[in-house]
């Protein structure tokens, strides 16, 4: 077995076969920088060149691409706000607030650093579970997967923000849209307003973006010159290395979580992230810097979701099973290169599998390295002026909602969830929580349902199931204890009631949507109705106390209470409201919905930045002409189309432009 | 002998006796060139899927076989069952042979079950490839049987199965188990890999695959005495008569699984509705359509092109995997399988309608 290890490294340190592998690693390391294209995309554009290859040669290249894209998605988390994939998404929270405070190239260093001793974890933990994981995974009945959601959803309670009430109601917002869609125990489709589009239930990226990228943007434009407060990038990618060696059972731990969540059945990549990130404040001493960029809130979800490729690969290779979207693909791959993973996988292909193990291990070196050496020259980018970048992402943004189904939707859902996560951020509910009540909520009702299917109410007698609820257990009480750290309550201050009246009709938004969702839930059967129900009436019992709150007409400031507005003074104010840039945001899709997506973003960015950044026509239209160009060339390369407008209706139009 | 020769044995069989009933018309494909073309392919599913891979083990065989060797691009067009796929195809594909698209049972059930959200006519496209594919009902040993001969024995048995929904994929199979008269507890919101699971951790006791799965992992589960199959669906020869599958030549086909539990041949209403399931989930698996308008000359192009892609050795040894060797319609051969997977008689409707509200509380 040994021998046939060091075989395949040899194999794959021979020159072809690296070539092969650097090229998957530089692929993954684009398809992780652009926002919504992922590894799913990037392996897409290698399966025609794959078929019916040499198996290795090309799973180097595969593997290859699929360890590194969530090590490049680092870049547009830290640096904007934006999430490159939808597992970047909780690094933004002190990624970015590192990035504002001109840290970029620490926050980077750390990060990058942090993703490949994850990696690492990964492969290594990979080499010892094909010989012994089986027995594990088929341990994990649906039971044991019901306790790992919930115990997921507990790390709600360490992400509520400054008041526990309007963070748990935020989370039961997130658990309700995601029960959006077909209901697992009938089929039903609950919240779909008869639609196509969302019967599928509404994207996790398209989520992510509303939740981070959105705010975070529009907050910038309003208050700041650049992204970074300081001139300087300061201390640099070095010291982020570093600090990462600091923290090593820190990455320990997280890449311990990120490998078994990959592994196990029932919770999937997308979480891995936000545990990481849980368990990171469960566990800090000093909580006063989470949030506002503390360094470990980047280390601790980077290593998670790097060795979370590890994980995922021993389902993926060892029952054919494939534990994400992309594992998916991969899986297809290996089936046009006639390797037959599943049960016997060990026996039949262990020079392939040791082959896979070395590739994830290299990948994340060579990747590492790259971002590296690239941090602090991008890092520049949060020191240009932000009204000349912001059109830029803006159209990045939309261009990364669209691929998530391409349907004209994808837009639409992006403006709605940015305006809902704009008022969150101002309003002060926690957008953390709405993401993890999201991301469980379709698995939670499903689970619930299965298990009690299955085995009634005796699943309970498990001893696996009984281990979990301690630990759930565990989880809540360190969540009750808690003591968030939190600005102190002035009486002019953002938890003043003064004001209230926008804030009062958010919570009367937020508080419709739930009435809605009870009043849907009548015309459904009980089984698809039990679980949203339950949670909108947990919801409205908690928005309750909140209007009660408001209703009384406190005068006292409280936590209950926040809008960020009131941070101001009459004078200091900027000029701009947020429905100003809300307009802004209408903008692109008001081009988009007359024009089609490349014209009309042509004409977008050539206006943004003569309006905005005062930049002459000219040189505006230049500017814009290079997105477009970028577009066009993604498009033919990876076969995209873009959104169609009034004028693609009425008149025929050429490639890129029709 | 091990499956995959087995296969490539089979898949060349199947493929000799979908051509020999052929007419041949190659003439008019003489007019249509690609040269220097980009053909789009429509999946109106994720990458990595049966139809994605179905239409890129096709893809470059199909670049070298179409006149002009032109480029195919794959685009897929996932989710909503792939209705909004197949619905923009419907709408933006252009009749010029540039334009085609992959289709699944799932797009064939959805055209036929949600009338109303469906602008597609898939009954009206152009077919250039059928590709059937057989599934196998498998279960536990623990429920005491041996092989598809216990069969009998587990009437009266709680079994549980798990799937995607009642009105999925898996509604041939529910019922194929409904006439067979078996006390089955459904658990639903499953994808198949984690049903495999739940059947491998004795959570679920009877389960199903189709043909590819089936060969790649069920059938070493059977091999370690972990999985006893019962029966498969079989396929239809020519004449319309359901046979063996040509993969699972040892298991009783549906027909003759009844036949061994009841005691007599199966007929009536119920029988018509797994047959017209069986049409669509079975046999109508996976197609290749180019849109309804597309000139007869260019409809032959391609469909010479898919002969000659079937014909080809390297084809033969390399997709295997995706042709599992069953017959293969060309061109207007497919059309009545279509016809009958698509047009479902009253009674038939009324029968399912009824079984579905009955059992499951869903309303079609």
């Amino acid at each position: 077995m040994f021998s046939v290890m060091l075989e395949a490294l040899a194999t794959l340190l021979t020159v072809e076969h690296f070539l092969f592998l650097c090229l998957g690693t530089l692929l993954g390391l684009i398809v992780g920088i652009l926002p919504g294209l992922g590894g799913i995309v990037g392996l897409s554009l290698l399966l025609p060149f794959v078929y019916g290859k040499d198996p290795t040669l090309v799973l180097p290249m595969m593997i290859g691409l699929l360890a590194v894209t969530n090590t490049s998605d680092t870049f547009p988390a830290v640096l904007m706000g934006i999430p490159g994939t939808s597992s970047a998404q909780a690094t933004i929270l002190d990624g970015f607030p590192l990035a504002k405070r001109g840290e970029a190239a620490r926050a980077l260093g750390a990060a990058f650093s942090a993703s490949m001793l994850g990696g690492l974890f990964g492969a290594l933990i990979l080499t010892l579970a094909i010989q012994v994981a089986r027995p594990i995974i088929l341990g994990v009945g649906f039971g044991e997967q019901l306790m790992l959601i919930i115990l997921a959803l507990t790390m709600v309670g360490m992400l509520t923000g400054d008041s526990a009430v309007k963070g748990l109601a935020t989370c039961g917002v997130g658990l309700l849209l995601g029960a959006v869609g077909a209901a697992p125990a009938t089929g039903e489709y609950r919240l779909a307003f008869d639609t196509v589009y969302l019967s599928d239930g509404i994207p996790l990226v398209i989520v992510g973006l509303g939740m981070f990228a959105v705010p975070e943007m529009v907050e910038i434009l309003r208050r700041r010159v650049a992204i970074s407060s300081t001139a300087e990038l300061g201390s640099g990618t070095l010291r982020g290395f570093a600090e990462t060696l600091r923290h090593k059972w820190l990455i320990v731990r997280c890449s311990s979580i990120g490998t078994l969540i990959g592994a196990l059945p029932g919770l999937g990549g997308s979480v891995v992230n936000w545990v990481a990130y849980g368990h990171v404040v469960q566990t800090a001493k000093d909580r006063s810097m989470l949030g506002k960029g503390d360094i470990r809130g980047v280390i601790g979800p980077e290593s998670a979701n790097n060795a979370d490729n590890g994980g995922a690969l021993i389902p993926t290779l060892m029952f054919g099973i494939p534990g994400s979207g992309s594992m998916a693909v991969f899986l297809g791959g290996l089936i046009l290169i006639g390797v037959e993973p599943g049960i016997g996988m060990m026996e039949r292909h262990l020079d392939l599998t040791y082959s896979i193990i070395w590739s994830l291990a290299l990948a994340n070196v060579l990747g590492t390295a790259t971002c590296l050496v690239l941090a602090k020259p991008i890092a520049r980018l949060t020191l240009v002026p932000f009204a000349m970048l912001a059109p830029f992402m803006i159209v990045i943004i939309y261009f990364a909602a669209y691929q998530a189904t391409r349907s004209w939707y994808d837009l639409v859902a992006l403006f709605v969830l940015g305006a809902l996560g704009m008022y969150m951020k101002r309003f002060g509910w926690s957008r953390p929580a709405l993401l993890i009540g999201y991301v469980l909520s379709m698995r939670l009702d499903a689970a619930v349902y299965q298990s009690v299917q299955v085995y009634g109410m005796s699943f309970l007698e498990r001893t696996g199931v009984l281990v979990m609820l301690a630990l759930i257990a565990v989880s809540i009480v360190v969540a009750v204890r808690m003591k968030p750290h939190r600005a102190p309550l002035t009486p002019d201050g953002p938890y003043a009631p003064v004001k209230p009246a926008p804030e009062m009709i958010f919570l009367g938004v937020l508080t419709a949507f739930v009435a809605y969702v009870i009043y849907e839930s009548s015309r459904l059967t009980f089984l698809a109705r039990v679980f949203p129900l339950s949670v909108a009436l947990i919801s409205l019992a908690l928005m309750g106390v909140l209007a009660a709150a408001f209703l009384r007409k406190a005068k006292k400031p409280s936590y209950l209470f926040y809008d960020s507005e009131r941070e101001w003074g009459d004078q200091e104010r900027p000029v701009h409201s947020d429905l100003h840039y809300q307009a802004w945001m209408l903008g692109l899709l008001a081009a988009v919905g007359l024009a089609g997506f490349v014209l009309g973003v042509f004409a977008y960015v050539t206006v943004f930045l003569r309006v905005k950044a005062r930049v002459a026509w000219h040189n505006a239209a230049l500017a814009a002409s290079g997105i477009v160009a970028l577009l066009a060339f993604l498009s033919y390369l990876l076969v995209l189309d873009y959104p169609r407008g009034l004028l693609q209706q009425l008149i025929e139009l050429p490639w890129p432009l029709g | 002998m091990d499956s995959k020769s087995l296969l490539g044995r089979a898949a060349r069989i199947g493929i000799v006796a979908g051509l020999a009933g052929l007419p041949a018309l190659q003439a008019a494909a003489q007019t249509a060139d690609f040269t220097g073309k980009r053909i789009e392919v429509i999946v109106p599913f994720a990458p990595g899927g049966g139809s994605d891979v179905y239409i890129r083990a096709l893809q470059p065989y199909l670049e070298i076989y179409l006149p002009g060797n032109p480029t195919i691009l794959v685009r897929n067009v996932p989710g909503g069952g792939s209705i909004p796929g197949a619905n923009q195809f419907q709408d933006r594909a252009k009749p010029d042979g540039l334009h085609a698209i992959v289709v699944s049972a799932s797009t064939v059930a959805n055209f036929v079950f949600r009338k109303s959200k469906v602008n597609y006519q898939l009954d009206k496209w152009q077919p250039v490839l059928l590709s059937p594919q057989g599934a196998v009902v498998y279960a536990a040993p623990s429920l005491g049987i041996k092989g598809p001969r216990d069969l009998p024995m587990l009437k009266g048995k709680p079994l549980v199965f798990g799937g995607e929904s009642a009105t999925s994929g898996e509604l041939r199979i529910i019922v194929s188990m409904e006439l067979l008269g078996l006390d089955v507890k459904h658990v639903w919101g499953l994808r198949r890999g984690p049903v495999r699971l739940a059947f491998e951790r004795g959570e679920m006791s009877i389960n199903y695959d189709s043909a590819p799965g089936y060969l790649k992992n069920a059938t070493k589960l059977v091999k370690a005495g972990k999985a006893v199959p019962l029966y498969s669906f079989g396929i239809l020869d020519e004449k319309g008569n359901i046979v063996r599958d040509p993969n699972f030549k040892d298991l009783p086909s549906f027909p003759e699984a009844y036949e061994q539990v009841h005691g007599k041949k199966p007929s009536g209403t119920a029988y018509g509705a797994w047959k017209a399931l069986m049409q669509m989930g079975i046999m109508a698996n996976k197609a290749l359509f180019l849109p309804a308008d597309t000139p007869k000359h260019i409809v032959e192009a391609w469909r010479t092109a898919i002969r000659k892609v079937l014909a080809d050795p390297d084809f033969q040894k390399y997709a295997a995997a995706v042709v599992e060797g069953y017959p293969q319609f060309v061109g207007e051969a497919a059309r009545p399988v279509i016809k009958e997977a698509t047009d479902l008689s009253p009674e038939t409707w009324n029968w399912l309608k009824g079984y579905l509200k009955q059992k499951h509380n869903v309303t079609l």
